[in-house]
C-alpha cells in the first residue's frame, strides 16, 4: 500500500492550499511531485483570475428603471409594541386614579358640599316627575276601568295569573324560534 | 441636515429592509445601490449578452422588492438576492437553450448514451465583433473560458470565485447538496485550468 505522502492531490487538497488549511503531508508530496505542483500554480492562477474579475454595471438609471416596476407598500405609522400600549394605558390609568384620590382628599368639604346638593336636587326632580306622571295617568279615559278591573283582590290574581300565562307562552314560543335544527331533521331533510 | 441616504448607507441590509418594509423609497434605491453591480455582474456572466442581463437584472429586483414583506430576516437578505438572481439567469438560459453547455454533457447522465445525448458544443461561433472587443476589455481569456462552462458549474465558480460565497451559502442559495456544490466547484475550476492551461507556456 502506498504511503498517503506519495498520492497525488484531490480536490479538496487544492480547497484547503487555497484556504491555508492544508495538512502537512500535502508539502511532503509537493516537494517530490512535479506534475501536482504544476497543478497547484495553475489552480491559483485561475483563482487569481477570477477574484481579479472586474465588477461590472448596469446602464445609469437602473435604479430608476427598477422602481417603475416595483409597487411600495403605503407608509404607516409605526405602533408600540403590545406591552408598551398596555403598559403606557396602565400608566395613565393609575395616574388618573392617585391624581382623582389625592384632590378628593385636599377638598372633602367641598366634595360634601357638592353631595348634599346634588341629592337634594335628584330628590325633587323625582318627586316632580313621579306626581306629575301620576296626575297625567289619573286624567286619561281608560284609568278608571283598569283601576275597576284590579279592584278586588279575586280580580287581581286572575290578572296576575293571566299575564304569567301569557309570559310562559311567549318563552315558549322564543326558545323553539332560536332553537338551532337536530341533525336528525337536517338528515332527514337532505 | 443629514442627507437620509448617506445615514441609510451606514445601516446593515437587514435594517435597510425594515425601512423599505416600511415604504421608504430612499431605502428601496439603498438596497439597489448595494447589489445592482454584483447581481448584474453574477447575470452577465451567466447569459453573456448586455442587454439581456440588464432586463434578467431589473427583473430580478422587480422580483426581490416586491415580494420584500416575504423576506425571512433570518437569512442573510445578499443570499436571498444572488438565489433569485441565479434562479432568473437559469431560467432564461433554458427558456433560450444558449449554447454553453459543457463538453463533458449533464453531470447527472448516468450512462454512456446519456452523457452523449447531453454533450453539447462550446459554441457556435456567433460572437459579433462587438462582443469580442467587450470581452477582451473583460479579461478575454477568463470570461470566454466562464462562458465555456455549463450553466451550474458558472453559477457555484462565480458566487465561490468571484463574489466569494463559502461552500454552504452556495449550496443554500442554489438548492444543492454541499457535495454537489464541491463538484461543481472542483470541475468548473478542472475545465478552466485545461482552458487557461496555454497561458503558461
Amino acid at each position: 500500500m502506498s504511503s498517503p505522502h506519495l498520492m497525488h492531490l484531490t480536490p479538496d487538497d487544492l480547497d484547503a492550499l487555497l484556504l491555508g488549511t492544508e495538512q502537512e503531508r500535502v508539502h511532503v508530496h509537493l516537494e517530490t511531485c512535479a506534475e501536482c505542483r504544476a497543478l497547484v500554480v495553475a489552480d491559483r492562477n485561475v483563482v487569481v483570475a477570477l477574484e481579479s474579475l472586474p465588477s461590472l454595471a448596469p446602464r445609469a438609471g437602473f435604479a430608476d428603471r427598477v422602481m417603475a416596476g416595483v409597487t411600495r407598500p403605503v407608509a404607516v405609522p409605526r405602533r408600540l409594541p403590545a406591552l408598551a400600549r398596555a403598559a403606557a394605558l396602565g400608566l395613565v390609568f393609575l395616574g388618573g386614579l392617585a391624581a382623582s384620590i389625592s384632590w378628593s382628599l385636599a377638598n372633602e368639604p367641598m366634595l360634601m358640599a357638592w353631595r348634599e346638593g346634588g341629592l337634594k336636587w335628584a330628590e325633587g326632580w323625582l318627586q316632580l316627575g313621579l306626581s306629575g306622571l301620576w296626575a297625567e295617568l289619573s286624567r286619561q279615559s281608560w284609568y278608571a276601568t283598569v283601576l275597576d278591573a284590579f279592584g278586588s283582590p279575586t280580580r287581581l290574581t286572575v290578572a296576575l295569573a293571566g299575564m304569567l300565562l301569557i309570559y310562559g307562552a311567549g318563552l315558549v314560543a322564543l326558545r323553539r324560534l332560536t332553537a338551532l335544527p337536530s341533525s336528525g331533521t337536517a338528515s332527514h331533510a337532505a | 441636515m443629514t442627507d437620509p441616504r448617506s445615514s441609510l448607507r451606514e445601516l446593515t441590509d437587514q435594517d435597510v429592509v425594515l425601512r423599505a418594509r416600511d415604504g421608504q423609497e430612499a431605502a428601496y434605491r439603498e438596497l439597489i445601490r448595494r447589489y445592482e453591480r454584483p447581481v448584474f455582474s453574477l447575470i452577465y456572466r451567466m447569459v453573456r449578452d448586455r442587454e439581456t442581463a440588464e432586463d434578467l437584472a431589473q427583473e430580478t429586483f422587480i422580483k426581490v422588492l416586491n415580494a420584500i414583506a416575504s423576506y425571512r430576516p433570518e437569512f442573510k437578505f445578499s443570499s436571498w438576492v444572488f438565489k433569485i438572481a441565479n434562479n432568473t439567469a437559469i431560467d432564461h438560459l433554458r427558456r433560450r437553450e444558449l449554447d454553453t453547455l459543457s463538453l463533458e454533457g449533464s453531470p447527472h447522465a448516468s450512462t454512456p448514451d446519456a452523457i452523449e445525448a447531453t454533450t453539447l458544443q462550446v459554441s457556435d461561433g456567433s460572437e459579433t465583433p462587438l462582443d469580442e472587443v467587450e470581452a477582451r476589455e473583460l479579461g478575454a481569456e477568463i470570461e470566454v473560458a466562464i462562458n465555456q462552462l455549463r450553466p451550474e458549474y458558472r453559477s457555484c465558480i462565480l458566487l465561490r470565485h468571484v463574489e466569494g460565497r463559502p461552500y454552504e451559502e452556495i449550496a443554500e442559495m442554489l438548492d444543492l447538496p454541499l457535495g454537489t456544490v464541491k463538484t461543481y466547484i472542483h470541475r468548473a475550476r478542472h475545465e478552466l485550468r485545461e482552458a487557461l492551461g496555454h497561458l503558461r507556456d
